[in-house]
């Protein structure tokens, strides 16, 4: 009895079931809207500048030339920026980047009349000095987590997930 | 243009390829393929803290593990050369075929649009940084001058 | 005709990525090379054997030994492994041994 009633509600699903595998695969081939896929993100910031923010922490200020569907970038005119404690910032001219796309934590376009508004305040240094600074703070977090993450496990069995490469 | 279409039109040319572990390899490109994997010639393979410096004849870099690459400014202009003759090319071709109009003009469009928005480039304080730029180890990369 | 018209679209494309291997790894045959890993390991060996995804077999293999606090400072220590298996997908960078020379800071110049 209960195997009748359990195979008549599959019968009168599998016809609804063809029909929404068609729709269903239409639906798979594209999407409703693109408007907010990352290729249409990106693409409206071609031509003009904007700031990456890598993985390892740096920022990188250039024209967006071209990218493609894993987020790699060819920037031109590129300057890297560190910014430091004590309203400090050091820049360098780097020229055309092609940066892997794995690497980028998030990109914007910069509104060219508003961009140095930030700046104005602060004082600018060498870039080697802030180079060696930002490394020397950079060493002290890696160490400062890998003795944490060491004291976790140890008392509380916790693993940490901090990556000595994923600085931002 | 893509942005390995761009690479692979930088073969030849001198690069500095920064990988995910922060090692630099300053060198010329020979070859490279769809998943990025390179293989340099004439490499200079810089430790990531800037301490070590190894020579290499050839190297091949695995793509996956690259943070990025510095390209030099010419390749821009090479690139956009090259372009405008394919495009010429394919008009060319376009007018006689009449279909299989397969053409990426808006892609191609965008490059030739570089003039309106070239303000963005010279920025005054740009030219301050231009002294620390050369750092003495890994960052400093690759200069023009030695070739 | 199509195929005409195919070769003359191919012609006005620029040229992409490639496909297939381009490290011809038949000409390190026998030869040392120095492998790196993932992971900040590195090994001199022999190449003995390889394969189109980059697997390798490589003989009298010595790892160079790093300090185990930080992976990127070489000790000058080594250890013997004899004959190894390198799995592609853990390759980083392959080079001959051949032609290699440590060098003094080349870019201090530039200050």
């Amino acid at each position: 009895m209960s195997q009748a009633q359990i195979q008549q509600p599959h019968h009168q699903q599998q016809p609804n079931k063809n029909v929404d595998a068609l729709s269903q695969g239409v639906e798979d081939l594209y999407l409703e809207s693109y408007a907010f896929t990352t290729a249409a993100g990106i693409v409206g910031s071609v031509d003009r500048k904007v700031f990456v923010l890598l993985r390892d922490g740096r920022n990188l200020f250039g024209i967006l030339r071209t990218f493609d569907q894993y987020a790699n970038l060819v920037l031109q005119d590129t300057i890297e920026r560190i910014y430091l404690p004590n309203n400090r910032y050091a820049e360098a001219d780097r020229g055309v980047f092609l940066i892997r796309g794995e690497n980028v934590v998030m990109l914007g376009e910069l509104d060219i009349d508003k961009e140095d508004t930030a700046i104005e305040e602060m004082v600018q240094m060498p870039f080697n000095e802030a180079d060696k600074e930002w490394e020397a703070l950079n060493a002290e977090r890696i160490k400062l987590e890998t003795q944490r993450a060491k004291k976790l496990l140890k008392v509380s069995g916790l693993t940490s997930d901090f990556v000595k490469s994923d600085l931002y | 243009m893509l942005p390995l279409y761009l690479l692979t039109a930088a073969k030849n040319q001198p690069m500095l390829v920064e990988l995910k572990s922060g090692e630099t390899l300053n060198g010329h490109l020979i070859n490279c393929d769809s998943w990025m994997n390179l293989t340099l010639r004439d490499v200079i393979q810089s430790s990531a803290g800037g301490d070590q410096f190894l020579l290499i004849p050839e190297c091949y870099v695995r793509g996956n593990h690259i943070k990025y690459l510095r390209l030099p400014d010419e390749i821009m202009d090479q690139v956009k050369e090259a372009n405008i003759q394919n495009m010429e090319q394919r008009n060319f071709n376009r007018h006689n075929q009449g279909r299989n109009n397969r053409g990426n003009f808006r892609g191609n469009k965008r490059y030739n649009n570089q003039g309106g928005r070239n303000q963005n480039q010279s920025r005054g304080q740009g030219n301050q940084g231009g002294q620390g730029g050369n750092g003495g180890y890994n960052r400093g990369g690759f200069n023009n001058a030695t070739q | 005709m199509r195929s005409n018209n195919n070769n003359r679209r191919d012609n006005n494309k620029p040229d992409g990525p490639k496909r297939e291997a381009i490290l011809d790894l038949s000409k390190y045959q026998d030869k040392q090379i120095r492998v790196k890993f993932i992971g900040g390991r590195q090994v001199i060996g022999t190449l003995k054997g390889f394969d189109q995804l980059m697997n390798l077999v490589l003989d009298d293999v010595k790892e160079n030994l790093a300090d185990p606090a930080d992976d990127s400072k070489l000790l000058g220590k080594a250890r013997s492994l004899g004959m190894v298996v390198v799995r592609g997908p853990s390759l980083l960078t392959v080079s001959p041994l051949d032609g290699s020379e440590i060098i003094d800071n080349p870019f201090a110049a530039e200050e």
